[in-house]
């Protein structure tokens, strides 16, 4: 039995709907419609665990400004983006903060940290 | 409800539109307690926020009569179709004359602009003549205009349809002015005078209580003497309030306005208009920077809050707008909105301004348009008609006829702004780009009475401009937050319940954790 | 206070200024000021706190924010004077610039200016959607400095009108932040944006997509209640018998965005009415002498990075004006043909390397690219939202026919 699952890889504007057929077993037995090697990496990769930057915001106490953007310093399961939303509605942060600082460090067990987008001087 | 009265008043005006407020401002004169009830969150709120708005006479007011022609008998004088003895016309006389003065008291921005009724066919051109003769007839500021040909048209307006054939022109007819200005300014210079203001104040309901009246209100009741119903287009149901026995009802038309980028204000110098014909009006005029078409036809509506906007109206009124103005282009478009107009329906032509039948201290001030025009003399007929029903009026001393505008930075000179920015450094911060609006303004319009989003328009102009407070928006908001001390999710575009924010960062992931821990 | 002339005065501070800014300094301007009318510098990158920004520039993936920083601290390092909190009131044709801030009114008269004012939002009114006037109806930029700078939503049930880039990365920040995206509305049979955004911001959420849909309806009359939503015809025209209902409390705009262009108009500065924005020549400069533009405010780009690039020519070419050195003649016109819809620069010298950036009208599949007879490139596909870029070497310019003063850009399908 093959299930059939359709990427639509996003390497460049061609965009090819690259088919993935996996068997019961979740083994990869084809993948179809491709036009690089890139691309079919591209396609397995996602198929088996799509992974997202997530950029979001954190609320800013003790400053001027009510928030500050934040991303994850590398990407993490798409499955976990909302929890991670959840957590950092809870963190709060104060100045002062140079870009890049941590402030979150591997968010949920995910090996990636929160890191500041911005500088918050005041 | 028994509760106390929050007020205790000689005079309620309720409505805040343009009559209420010149009620207002003529009552204030007096040593009278007097109260303007707006159920808004703003003034104009009403008819007001949609007309048209120009104050003006002669031509425009021949064109009107010329309307009633049709219904005449052949051969019947044109000077049938004037009425002096209606309060209508006695007003607009009136009125137009005293205009220029006290919009300089009240320091309201405005502007006299050309009038070109223009004709490029046989009928219009009969019925240009049929204006023309009438206002001939009537001489004095009926008379006072030239019919002018082709050449000369398009010499004073080059941008209009090179096929007209003739035209009538009055330097002095049109007042451009922007309405919720007059409104707003009428009701400062009330409150100077000791007017009391209430705003998102809705009357619900009207009662005895010995020699007074009480009027219930959405926030609480105000004992009172008189009544004056300025309420417009909820004139009747305030007037069932009051009792039974009403016998006129009101029929509402309703009518879409565009407006154009300021890049468009060569298009024509004044008001460019087809000559009247019933049930519609064509004009295209230059409204302060702006362009303003009203073209179209005055649709029945049963309700006097429908200002919803039909867009094939607006196609339409574009398509009438381009047989004024051929290069009128639609890409050059950036507001478009509907007014209502209220009528009364047993006796079309005039306003009706009488005691309710069965309560001789509630005088109903059913005003039909044009409102602004007869505004002032209306406001002095009806102190009178108090006075005869036994309302002490006596006049104060120290009445302060004067008023200040909200500084118009965009209109002043660099001298002049160097000078308000060394007193006030929030005249130096500019919010509004596209009209020029500086914090300083904001925080005045505010500390005025402001206190939402729709305010601060109407009174500075902050996001009347091209890109409609994209820039601006959220700064006024938190401006008005700040000024008023409350959270920005309160501050609201006009209405109780015109709310523009809903939710704060992370309140709705910070509410799906506690719901489902 | 420094009495000497400004070289080079830029307007406005985002990724086009402040390139503008320091390379301009990089080129030997003494003074140059960089003027910008918001709180901080950075234009719209502080709100754009997603990702995508600087693959090119530098060769990273960065966040809005991030990449500003970079710029940022060059303006900072590279002693170029700054006005925060700053208006410019009037541009005129003589160069003469009068700026507002609390200080007061000052009029300057910089050897040249760099106008990069970046771009605003087509807005509801302009495109004449029918209704009454809730509140809850906002630009999907207003929108987005809303939930990514000041910390609150416009709503919790949201309907998005327009599904460019803007309108789709709203639709995912607002679906992380809690709200509920009903739909994304697109008019046309496509997407809007980057193929990436239709992925990582409606695909991965489910977020409902109705292309060859409009609105036709917005109701409520003090709040937003809903809106009616139905397919359209080939001529772009509602058809009323799909006419459906979505409940929702916020309508997003992300219906086009117009090169900002008033300072350029008041100068006296030409625009193209395809682009909105000034015409301007390989130096980045319009027809007045002295002024140059550069980013958004010329032509709506699709990546920051190539404004930056823009700025960067702008503002080294308004260094070179300022210090006197004469400018070169343009000898050829660019025109947009077939499948093309602009062209910028509109006019080269013909004589060095220049690099042309142009936007197609329709997507299509196995075109051929050309620029008059000479030069020829192969695409497999082309789309109207992703900006095509070409150079035109010193060896292809050698090809071009003496006295040619035209170049047709064209983009056919290749038979």
């Amino acid at each position: 039995m093959k299930n059939v699952s359709e990427i639509i890889c996003i390497i460049c504007p061609l965009a090819c709907r690259v088919s993935v057929a996996v068997d019961d077993e979740g083994r990869i037995v084809e993948i179809a419609n491709f036009q690089c090697k890139k691309g079919k990496e591209y396609a397995v990769a996602e198929y088996r665990t799509p992974l997202r930057v997530l950029t979001t915001t954190v609320i800013v106490e003790k400053s001027r400004h009510a928030l500050l953007p934040v991303r994850t310093n590398r990407a993490i399961p798409r499955k976990e983006l909302f929890d991670c939303m959840d957590h950092l509605a809870t963190i709060r942060v104060k100045p002062p903060l140079k870009v890049g600082e941590v402030i979150v460090k591997n968010i949920l067990n995910t090996g990636s940290d929160i890191i500041t987008t911005h500088e918050l001087f005041d | 409800m028994t509760d106390q009265p929050i007020l205790e008043a000689e005079v309620v005006i309720i409505g805040g539109g343009v009559t209420g407020t010149a009620l207002a401002r003529e009552l204030s004169r007096y040593q009278l307690e007097t109260v303007l009830l707006e159920k808004g969150g703003e003034l104009c709120a009403g008819q007001t926020k949609g007309s048209l708005g120009n104050i003006y006479t002669g031509l425009n007011l021949v064109g009107s009569m010329i309307l009633k022609s049709v219904l005449l008998p052949l051969g019947t004088p044109l000077t049938e179709l004037y009425h002096p003895h209606t309060l209508h016309t006695k007003w607009c006389e009136e009125g137009f004359k005293e205009w220029e003065s006290v919009l300089n008291e009240l320091d309201i921005k405005h502007r006299y602009v050309p009038l070109t009724i223009i004709a490029k066919d046989e009928n219009q051109i009969k019925n240009l003549e049929k204006i023309r003769d009438l206002g001939r007839q009537l001489g004095g500021m009926y008379a006072d205009f030239e019919q002018i040909d082709r050449e000369e048209i398009l010499s004073r307006e080059p941008n209009v349809n090179p096929e007209v054939m003739t035209a009538l022109f009055a330097s002095k007819h049109v007042i451009d002015i922007f309405p919720p200005e007059v409104a707003i300014a009428l009701a400062e210079n009330a409150v100077e005078n000791g007017c009391k203001v209430l705003l998102n104040t809705e009357v619900v309901g009207i009662s005895q209580s010995g020699p007074h009246q009480i009027v219930q209100t959405s926030r609480g009741s105000i004992k009172t003497n008189f009544i004056l119903n300025a309420a417009c287009g909820w004139g009747d149901k305030i007037c069932d309030m009051a009792g039974e026995g009403r016998n006129w009802g009101l029929q509402y038309r309703k009518t879409v306005m565009i407006i154009l980028d300021t890049r468009c204000k060569g298009l024509v110098n004044g008001m460019v208009r087809w000559p009247n014909v019933p049930g519609r009006l064509d004009l295209v005029q230059r409204r302060e920077d702006n362009i303003l078409i009203e073209c179209g036809t005055y649709d029945p509506t049963d309700r006097p809050d429908d200002t919803y906007t039909i867009r094939e109206d607006v196609i339409k009124s574009m398509e009438m707008a381009k047989t004024i103005v051929p290069t009128i282009s639609e890409k050059d478009i950036i507001n478009t909105f509907t007014g209502v107009r209220v009528f009364n329906t047993r006796d079309v032509e005039d306003h009706i301004v009488e005691f309710h039948p069965s309560n001789k201290k509630f005088l109903n001030v059913i005003i039909r348009l044009p409102g602004i025009i007869g505004a002032l003399p209306m406001a002095r007929h009806v102190a009178e008609t108090l006075k005869k029903a036994g309302c002490r009026l006596a006049k104060k001393d120290d009445f302060r006829p004067f008023r200040r505008a909200i500084p118009r930075f965009r209109d002043l000179s660099d001298e002049m702004r160097n000078r308000m920015i060394g007193d006030d450094p929030q005249y130096g911060h500019v919010v509004c780009r596209c009209e020029t609006v500086t914090e300083g303004q904001i925080v005045e319009a505010i500390r005025r009475g402001g206190s939402t989003e729709e305010g601060i328009r109407m009174r500075t102009r902050a996001g009347m401009g091209r890109c409609k407070g994209g820039f601006c928006g959220p700064r006024v908001v938190k401006i008005l937050a700040r000024e008023l001390n409350i959270p920005v999710t309160e501050v609201k575009k006009r209405s109780l319940d015109s709310q523009l924010l809903l939710c704060k960062s992370k309140e709705l992931l910070l509410r799906d954790e506690k719901g489902s821990a | 206070m420094n009495s000497n002339p400004i070289d080079v005065l830029v307007i406005g501070s985002g990724p086009a200024g402040m390139a503008a800014a320091i390379q301009a300094k990089e080129s030997g301007s003494k003074r140059v000021l960089l003027v910008e009318r918001a709180e901080e510098l950075g234009g719209l990158l502080s709100q754009c706190i997603h990702n995508g920004f600087g693959l090119i520039y530098f060769n990273e993936d960065m966040t809005g924010p991030e990449y500003g920083q970079r710029f940022v601290e060059k303006v900072m390092d590279s002693k170029i004077e700054v006005l925060l909190e700053t208006m410019v009131l009037r541009l005129a044709a003589d160069r003469k610039v009068t700026l507002c801030n609390k200080y007061g009114i000052k009029t300057l008269a910089p050897e040249s200016i760099v106008l990069a004012m970046g771009c605003r939002e087509r807005t509801r009114e302009s495109i004449v959607i029918p209704g009454y006037r809730p509140a809850g109806i906002f630009t999907a930029g207003t929108a987005q400095r809303w939930v990514n700078i000041e910390g609150y939503l416009p709503g919790r049930e949201i309907v998005i009108l327009g599904s460019g880039d803007v309108g789709m990365i709203m639709a995912r920040r607002l679906t992380l932040e809690g709200a509920e995206v009903k739909a994304v509305v697109e008019i046309l049979p496509y997407i809007g944006g980057l193929i990436r955004n239709e992925v990582q911001c409606l695909y991965d959420f489910n977020i409902p997509v109705l292309v060859e849909h409009t609105v036709v309806n917005i109701h409520g009359i003090q709040r937003v209640n809903g809106v009616t939503v139905a397919r359209v015809d080939q001529n772009r025209n509602p058809v009323p018998e799909t006419e459906k209902f979505i409940e929702c409390d916020t309508l997003l705009l992300s219906v086009g965005l117009i090169p900002e262009n008033e300072l350029s108009y008041m100068a006296g500065v030409i625009l193209n009415p395809v682009t909105g924005g000034p015409m301007v020549n390989e130096r980045m400069e319009t027809n007045v002498p002295g002024i140059f533009a550069a980013g958004n405010c010329v032509h709506v780009n699709d990546l920051v990075d190539y404004v930056s690039v823009e700025g960067e020519k702008a503002g080294q070419n308004a260094a070179e004006h300022a210090s006197g050195k004469a400018s070169p003649k343009m000898g050829i016109k660019l025109e947009a043909g077939e499948n093309v819809r602009y062209v910028i620069p509109q006019t080269i010298t013909g004589q060095r390397e220049v690099a042309i950036r142009l936007r197609v009208k329709e997507p299509e599949k196995d075109v051929i690219l050309k620029v008059g007879e000479f030069m020829t490139k192969r695409l497999k596909v082309v789309k109207p939202s992703e900006m095509l870029h070409l150079v035109l070497s010193e060896r292809h310019l050698k090809g071009i026919k003496k006295g040619t003063a035209q170049l047709v850009v064209s983009c056919r399908k290749e038979d």
